[in-house]
């Protein structure tokens, strides 16, 4: 047989499978983060609707997002996203409005939605400090964070305004009630600004990315850490010497959307609906601690009694929380991060 | 400007298993000026660069004067070297070249420059100073290579085959130059050359060397017309060796020895132009050959042996008619017949 | 009078080796030439999609603009200096050596350029932290009694840049100093000329040529460096390269980083012409004198 018929035999099956299988592309953050969102959510509903689901892994998704509409090559169909991001990516058009006769628009909580970008799970930003550093006396609040005569040590904080400027203003006494409405007053930004530019020169690392979070807590490269709670649980859980408390963290959600002009638009929705039922985001925890958005999540006993502990949104641990706010990000991020940078190049 | 007698002792140099110095022992006047002659591989160069301080012997000694330099690193010998080609520095131009062993001294500016000057004009180059070397004829690198070396007045000067780079007419001249050069400044100098004519031309002894050995120290004439060894006299010229008893007829020549050296331009085919005592060879010609000043032809004795005759053309009228296969006779005055101690044909 | 069938031969000939370098100029012209114009056009275009001189504006008249370049040109002349001081002895030993010794310790230093960029910066990581072999070295020798901060700072970023562009370095300048005859060396010392002047007044200027083309690949890398500074740096250095990331990632203002981009284009461009005027001039100048 000759190589051209070899060929012309591949062609014939590459045409044959799009008759049987509807196809989708799905791009997450990769990771252990990706593995999990393909394990409990999106793999068995893929088998549930009968699609061939593609995954594309991508660390930095509406760079990728705005690149793919604003070229007109869009090849992926669901894209997962940080809420802010989300709302981001909503205001520059560069999302599908979401079908909510498709998804059940019950599954989200009143505060929480959104008509672009679908949210499915939480995390919290948190304080996690070294055992061997502070043993049974580690800080307790934001303040004591900033205490650095009381509490001496390496500091490792996020190089993004995100969640910093919020801590920020924790630490300085604002209530976390009040946290955006004293950020949106012109004195509120430079006061959490301030506030970090004084922490600055006891923080060893701003980090870039969650793994090298994990890492620096895990080596005890730095005592005391700010990073995502998921992280921080799975360093103690894999038998590093770190702790972390939920006390006056920022809970902040990841969502799904549709690009605009995505190849396979319906089937996105319908792969949204299927991957975020209750039972499907109450399994994602059996991987990694971000708990449900969808409160249905909670109920009758899909998550273990003694996980809750490790998820930022159980009530809890949401009592001291703040919740971070998309819409202000939207609004005023550009201006924080410029902000925040120049606190950093000073 | 003040030269030494160089001494070399017993100097060894080896290479893993391969000789370069096999013992050189070697004595060179205040002044003179030697010619280290040998094919390649013969050791010449390995001995000048010893000398330099480039090459570090296994054993012996190196006297400059009465200064043991065997173990002076070579920027304390003070010694002039012009190498073979040349080794200019590219980066400088023409001036600064001759100035840079002055520099190097820390002598006053006023005098670097003046003394640059003299050297150049001694080599006739004052005009060509502001040059870039790239742009300068082989002569005229030669020339500042020469300047360069005798600029800061070295007690000896060594010079690895200088003008080998050289066409023909330019190598004479320099050949000439370099002599004047040394006969003006009396500089003790050391001159390596592969080139027999070369070495004729300019020496006051020649120094023959051969697989790491000296061959024969003397002057041109007698290493010439008196080689001590059968590779010195085919090494110097065309010459012949013949075992007595290949000879015709023998009158007024020792015909003891082993072997006979005749080289090729003292035979006559008239045996009036010989004269009365000599040497009488019988063969047939193989082959002749026109090379303008002078025909060389071919002769195969009866042993078997090959015998070159060289005919001065003013001499050859009959020559251009000789036919191959012919018999003939070539004649040889006593005079030009000499004994080779120890060499077999 | 040529024979015009002949001179047709001669032009087919020509064309036939010009023909040759068609390839690569299309694939030059399509991967060089094309995202640079597109980069240039974007610089120009709003986020509404109109052209204007805005993102020019912004980029040029913020702080962080300059202090970015401050930081990439730090780390770019610090590499440079730290590569040459390192590199250009490096060079002679090698150049000096045997060479079949030559031939093993190059393959040694060139062993990094095996391995991918990511993998060694990663590795500066565990040498260089807190806990890292060298620390741990260090402070059980009782040597420091605290960990040095050798990481996730300036100190560390350089380090890895430097492990990076060494090889690089010492190519060019490794090269040049082979090149020098010998002869040239040894005449300088019969002249009288010690070690030190040597090097001096014949290696360092016949291999001045080596050493400028050394310091321009170490430019054209550090310029655009990435990952060392964005891995070794600890968020505490920030050249224009992290700026234009961070521009894209966050702000996804595809204008502003293209000026950025085009502004590390321009200072590459200068610093290029600057290392050609003064290599003329040292040329010109070691040619007149010793």
């Amino acid at each position: 047989m000759s190589w051209i018929r070899i060929s012309l035999a591949a062609f014939a099956i590459s045409a044959a499978l799009p008759v049987h299988a509807q196809t989708v592309t799905i791009t997450t953050a990769g990771g252990d983060y990706g593995n999990a969102m393909k394990e409990a959510m999106w793999s068995p509903a893929a088998k549930e609707l009968g699609y061939d689901v593609r995954e594309e892994t991508l660390s930095d998704g509406l760079a990728a997002l705005k690149m793919q509409v604003t070229s007109g090559a869009v090849t992926t169909d669901v894209i997962h996203l940080g809420s802010p991001e989300g709302a981001q990516a909503a205001a520059q058009s560069l999302l599908e409005p979401l079908d909510y006769k498709v998804i059940d628009p019950k599954s989200v909580p009143d505060g929480a939605k959104s008509d672009y970008c679908y949210p499915f799970d939480s995390y919290g930003t948190v304080m996690s400090w070294n055992t061997k550093t502070y043993g049974e006396n580690p800080p307790k609040t934001w303040v004591e964070f900033w205490d650095v005569t009381k509490f001496p040590g390496r500091r490792a904080l996020r190089a993004n305004a995100q969640d910093s400027i919020e801590i920020a203003l924790l630490s300085d006494g604002v209530a976390p009630a009040d946290i955006y409405s004293v950020l949106s007053t012109p004195e509120g930004l430079e006061r959490a600004i301030k506030r970090l530019e004084a922490i600055k020169p006891n923080v060893s690392v701003w980090w870039t990315s969650g793994a090298q979070s994990a890492q620096l807590l895990k080596d005890g490269e730095a005592d005391l850490v700010i990073t995502w709670n998921g992280r921080a649980e799975t360093v103690k859980k894999d038998g590093g010497a770190a702790d972390y408390t939920f006390k006056g963290s920022v809970i902040g959600t990841d969502c799904l959307g549709v690009p605009k002009g995505a190849p396979n638009k319906e089937a996105a929705m319908k792969l949204i609906a299927a991957m975020t039922q209750p039972a499907r985001v109450a399994k994602l925890t059996d991987f990694i601690a971000y708990g449900p958005v969808n409160p249905a999540g909670y109920e009758g006993g899909l998550i273990p009694e003694d996980r809750l502990k490790t998820l930022a949104t159980a009530p809890e641990n949401a009592g001291t929380s703040v919740f971070s706010n998309a819409d202000w990000w939207v609004k005023n991020g550009e201006a924080a991060q410029k902000a925040f940078d120049e606190m950093m190049s000073r | 400007m003040k030269s030494l007698a160089i001494t070399i002792d017993s100097v060894r140099k080896t290479y893993g298993t391969y000789i370069a110095l096999d013992d050189v022992s070697l004595d060179i006047k205040a002044g003179e000026f030697l010619t280290l002659l040998g094919p390649s591989g013969s050791g010449k160069t390995t001995l000048l660069m010893a000398l330099a301080g480039f090459v570090r012997p296994d054993s012996g000694k190196l006297l400059l004067g009465d200064q043991d330099i065997t173990r002076l690193a070579p920027n304390k010998r003070d010694i002039g070297i012009v190498f073979q080609n040349y080794a200019l520095f590219p980066h400088m131009n023409v001036l600064a070249n001759v100035e840079y062993p002055l520099v190097l001294r820390k002598a006053p500016r006023a005098e670097v420059r003046k003394r640059a000057f003299e050297a150049l004009a001694r080599v006739k180059l004052e005009d060509l100073s502001e040059r870039n070397i790239a742009a300068l004829s082989g002569g005229q690198r030669q020339r500042v290579a020469l300047a360069r070396a005798i600029v800061f007045e070295p007690r000896v000067m060594l010079m690895d085959e200088p003008l080998s780079a050289l066409d023909k007419n330019l190598r004479e001249t320099m050949q000439y130059e370099i002599r004047r050069l040394h006969d003006d400044l009396g500089i003790t100098t050391i001159y390596v050359t592969h080139d027999q004519r070369e070495a004729l031309i300019m020496s006051d002894r020649i120094v023959v060397m051969n697989s790491g050995r000296i061959q024969q120290i003397d002057t041109p004439q007698r290493i010439y017309n008196h080689p001590s060894t059968r590779f010195v006299a085919e090494f110097m010229g065309e010459a012949n060796i013949i075992a007595p008893g290949l000879v015709r007829r023998i009158d007024g020549v020792d015909a003891s020895p082993e072997a006979l050296m005749i080289r090729a331009e003292s035979f006559h085919l008239d045996a009036k132009l010989a004269g009365r005592d000599g040497v009488a060879l019988e063969g047939t010609l193989r082959a002749k050959a026109f090379r303008g000043e002078n025909w060389l032809l071919t002769l195969v004795l009866d042993g078997g042996q090959e015998v070159l005759v060289c005919i001065p053309a003013a001499l050859a009228s009959g020559c251009a008619e000789l036919a191959t296969g012919q018999s003939m006779t070539a004649f040889a005055s006593a005079a030009k017949v000499h004994a080779i101690p120890g060499a077999r044909t | 009078m040529a024979d015009p069938a002949l001179a047709a031969d001669a032009r087919r000939e020509r064309r036939f080796f010009l023909s040759l370098s068609l390839p690569a100029l299309f694939i030059v012209g399509l991967a060089a030439i094309l995202p640079i114009l597109w980069i240039i056009r974007q610089s120009f275009l709003t986020t509404g999609g109109e052209y204007s001189l805005g993102n020019y504006d912004k980029v040029l008249s913020s702080g962080l603009t300059w202090s970015a370049l401050v930081t990439t040109l730090e780390l770019s002349f610090g590499t440079l200096a730290i590569c040459t001081l390192l590199g250009t002895p490096l060079a002679l030993a090698l150049a000096s050596a045997r060479p079949r010794v030559a031939n093993l310790l190059m393959a040694f230093v060139m062993l990094p350029l095996w391995t991918s960029i990511l993998v060694r910066t990663y590795g500066w990581l565990v040498l260089l932290r807190r806990d890292g072999l060298i620390n741990a070295a260090l402070t059980d020798s009782g040597l420091t009694a605290e960990p040095l901060p050798l990481v996730y700072n300036f100190t560390g970023t350089l380090i890895g840049m430097v492990h990076y562009m060494l090889p690089l370095f010492l190519l060019p300048v490794y090269a040049a100093m082979r090149d020098i005859d010998a002869n040239l060396i040894r005449a300088a010392a019969s002249m009288g000329a010690t070690l030190g002047q040597t090097i001096r007044t014949v290696i360092l200027p016949l291999s001045a040529g080596g050493i400028f083309s050394g310091s321009i690949i170490v430019f054209i890398y550090t310029l655009g460096f990435f990952i060392t500074p964005a891995v070794l740096g600890g968020g505490k250095v920030n050249p224009l390269s992290t700026r234009i990331e961070r521009t894209l990632s966050t702000f996804q203002d595809w204008g502003s980083a293209s000026v950025l981009g085009i502004l590390l284009l321009v200072v590459m461009a200068l610093i290029g012409v600057m290392f050609l005027a003064a290599r003329r001039l040292l040329t010109r100048n070691g040619a007149a004198h010793a």
